[in-house]
């Protein structure tokens, strides 16, 4: 248990395979974002990395992973990624907290993660994407914040509309995919977190 | 220390030394007991899982104090116990080349200089002298060349080179080389062999773990043979191998050494000492020869 | 499978710095960066697009006569599809109860949208300028180094650069592993779950490696002083100056975000 206390402390979070791995949380958020757009989905998958960081690493690891792939992202490809940093931080955070206390441990209880993933997304992406983006993304989803802003809702809700219909379906594959890979690794590769929190 | 046949004091000391790693259900290394001495290239080898690499991260400091582990006996690095606090001093102290050779790297850089001076800036050297130390660095493994190439361009083999070159660059006396060619094509496995060469000629003290013999014999002062995570046999190659059957299963016998035993127990009178290449083979066989027709 | 044959080149387009010596390369990298936030913020002051639209051309101007139009270029490919998203939603789909200025059957076009529309795109254009101006004139290292001088722990830095160089290495390896896949014929007409799965099992094995290999970078860090206390140099000298104008154009900030959000 003493690795899950280590990982929710912010002072003994971030081990050097804790910063090892952020990079590659990087990349994988990346290349779920490149997925999307290779096969035209109305999805984002753009958290694949967070997600499964903070289920091997926990929440503040999580976080900066978020945080920086955004600033990565808005300093080396497209700026205007860097306001939504928020967003994939505190994703990180709520993925890492209920992995930490078993959200994990049965289908049941991950639905719960994902219906807490996207209440998180709502809460904190509608306020930058109305207030700094006037509602608009400038991908496929604006297309359903469009429908509903022709029928005469406001822009707050019509984004909250927006999200209500993608971002469950983005949670879902985001998780499916995120323990998918952790699959793949054998256990002795994974940090101790992860070997306390992840069931298979 | 002039050679290696009187060592004086053993840089590490294991003493039947147990790990057990936090997800296995058995040691890695059981009831070890084997000392390591300065100026020599001891090769460590052993069938998949037979605990040699342990024993290289062990030697680097990174067991367990980085990878975690249930420890018995006890094992000391240039006086520094791997199971206390003060563990990443080892770690400071030798450098470590691994099989792949691109994991290893920082991925944080963009030319080969960078990558070689990475280390030195977390030392806090003075730029004038990391510049110094990495351009010698660089020269001793040929690429200083391609100083300002970015490090995911290079071969295999300069990947590794530059891994030597970083820990050069640091200085350090001791190097393990976790099986530096398995993943390299031949020319590669050539650039890495010739370098150690030439490490050992400048006296570095180098821990090599290799699964394939064949190709280090020539420059190999010592032979540790690890099975089950058990030492099963330790010694000059050269004796260890004269009689090379009780090994057969534990190592992979080189084709020059099998030639060289079969011709032997067919009565050929080619001396008690097992070739450590296939040029040392090439000529007890003239020298045979030339009994033969005389 | 044109549209994602493009979609992979467009992901090689490298990253954002360019290798040049205009005085915008010569500026202190953490001057640039601070200069970023009073600009955007700027941006944000009164709810027309006068204020934006001078900053954008202004700057827009400096760029092209500092030779650095490539950077104009860049930023109007990020934002024009957000500029589109923006004139549609708001200029044309949004209904308002003012008179449409023009209408074609159901489509009509609202003055009050178009000016919405126009603001915010301004707005965005005059941060995606800056933030790209600062960054395209900087390189990564010389950035990470500065950042470590003012106090930045060198372990975010590590994570910052190792991200900033994983990031078009992944996206290459995966383009390749997918080219590989199409010339063999990727499997286009399948369903979409049936396409998906095809390509997350082309791709796991690179993710997964990656994964497994944090362990040995992990000790090939320690190895290389990634954990030592101390302080730390850079083979790079990076020359500390700047700091009251940094602090300046920051400070400058705050009165600006006060302005844009009573104004």
């Amino acid at each position: 248990m003493t690795a899950i206390k280590d990982a929710l402390r912010f002072k003994t979070a971030f081990t050097t395979a804790a910063w090892v791995l952020i990079p590659v949380a990087i990349g994988i958020n990346l290349i779920g974002r490149t997925f999307t757009q290779v096969l035209n989905l109305p999805l984002f998958l753009d958290t694949i990395g967070t997600t499964m960081a903070a289920f091997l690493a926990g929440p503040w690891v999580a976080a900066v992973a978020g945080v920086l792939t955004n600033l990565v992202i808005g300093l080396t490809l497209e700026a205007t990624s860097i306001p939504f940093g928020i967003v994939n931080a505190a994703l990180g955070i709520v993925a890492g907290y209920m992995a930490a206390h078993g959200f994990l441990r049965s289908t049941g209880k991950v639905i719960w993660l994902i219906v807490a993933l996207t209440v998180t997304t709502i809460i904190t992406a509608t306020p930058i994407v109305v207030l700094v983006f006037e509602g608009v993304s400038g991908s496929g989803v604006d297309a359903v914040t469009g429908f509903f802003v022709a029928s005469g809702q406001g822009m707050v809700e019509s984004v909250i509309g927006q999200q209500l219909l993608t971002s469950p379906g983005d949670k879902v594959i985001t998780v499916l995919l995120a323990f998918a890979l952790i699959k793949g690794v054998p256990a002795r590769y994974r940090p101790p977190f992860a070997r306390e929190v992840v069931p298979f | 220390m002039v050679s290696g046949d009187r060592p004086t004091e053993p840089f590490a000391r294991f003493e039947q030394f147990s790990i057990t790693y936090d997800t296995a259900s058995t040691p890695s290394l059981a009831g070890l007991t084997l000392d390591l001495y300065g100026d020599q290239l001891t090769l460590v080898t052993g069938p998949s899982g037979s605990g040699k690499s342990t024993l290289g991260r062990v030697v680097a400091g990174f067991v367990p104090r980085l990878l975690g582990g249930k420890v018995g006996g006890s094992a000391r690095i240039l006086d520094h116990d791997v199971d206390a606090e003060s563990a990443h001093e080892i770690t400071e102290s030798i450098g470590m080349v691994f099989d792949n050779p691109f994991d290893q790297l920082t991925a944080a850089t963009r030319t080969v200089f960078d990558e070689a001076a990475y280390a030195l800036e977390n030392e806090g050297l003075p730029p004038a002298e990391i510049i110094a130390r990495v351009l010698s660095a660089l020269e001793s493994v040929g690429l200083a060349g391609i100083a300002g190439q970015h490090p995911r361009r290079l071969s295999g083999g300069q990947s590794q080179r530059l891994a030597i070159a970083c820990a050069l660059a640091q200085q350090k006396p001791i190097l393990v080389l976790d099986d530096p060619t398995s993943q390299l094509d031949p020319t590669g496995t050539a650039e890495v062999v010739s370098m150690v060469r030439k490490l050992r000629r400048d006296h570095a003290t180098v821990v090599l773990i290799a699964q394939d013999l064949s190709r280090w014999l020539e420059i190999t002062d010592r032979l540790v043979v690890l099975d089950e995570g058990r030492l099963a046999a330790d010694g000059r190659p050269a004796s260890l191998l004269a009689d090379p059957g009780p090994l057969a299963g534990k190592i992979l016998i080189p084709r020059y050494i099998a030639i060289w035993a079969e011709l032997r127990s067919r009565g050929m009178g080619l001396g008690d000492h097992a070739p450590r290449g296939t040029d040392q083979l090439i000529s007890s066989l003239q020298a045979a020869v030339r009994v033969g027709r005389s | 499978m044109e549209a994602g044959t493009n979609t992979w080149s467009r992901a090689r387009v490298a990253a954002l710095y360019e290798i040049g010596n205009t005085w915008l390369h010569r500026v202190h990298p953490l001057t640039k960066l601070a200069a970023v936030l009073p600009l955007s913020v700027a941006g944000f002051a009164g709810d027309t697009i006068r204020v934006p639209a001078v900053l954008l051309l202004a700057a827009v101007i400096t760029l092209l006569v500092s030779r650095l139009g490539s950077i104009v270029l860049k930023s109007l490919r990020l934002i024009a599809p957000m500029t589109f998203a923006l004139f549609v939603i708001h200029g044309v789909v949004r209904p308002y109860p003012s008179e449409p200025i023009a209408s074609w059957g159901p489509i009509s076009i609202n003055a009050e949208g178009l000016a919405l529309a126009g603001t915010t795109a301004a707005r965005l254009a005059v941060f995606v300028v800056a933030v790209t101006a600062a960054m395209a004139t900087v390189h990564p290292k010389i950035f990470a180094t500065a950042l470590i001088q003012r106090g930045v722990s060198h372990k975010l830095a590590y994570a910052y650069l190792a991200g900033a160089e994983l990031l078009p290495e992944m996206r290459l390896r995966a383009a390749q592993i997918l080219d590989a896949q199409q010339s063999r014929g990727f499997d286009t007409r399948g369903s979409l779950p049936r396409r998906f799965r095809t390509l997350f099992a082309l791709l796991k094995p690179l993710l997964v490696s990656s994964l497994i290999g944090v362990e040995m970078r992990t000790l090939a860090l320690e190895s290389r002083g990634f954990s030592r206390v101390g302080t730390r140099t850079s083979a790079a000298e990076v020359e500390d100056r700047g700091r009251v104008l940094q602090r300046l154009l920051l400070a400058a900030a705050v009165p600006l975000i006060v302005l844009a959000v009573v104004w």
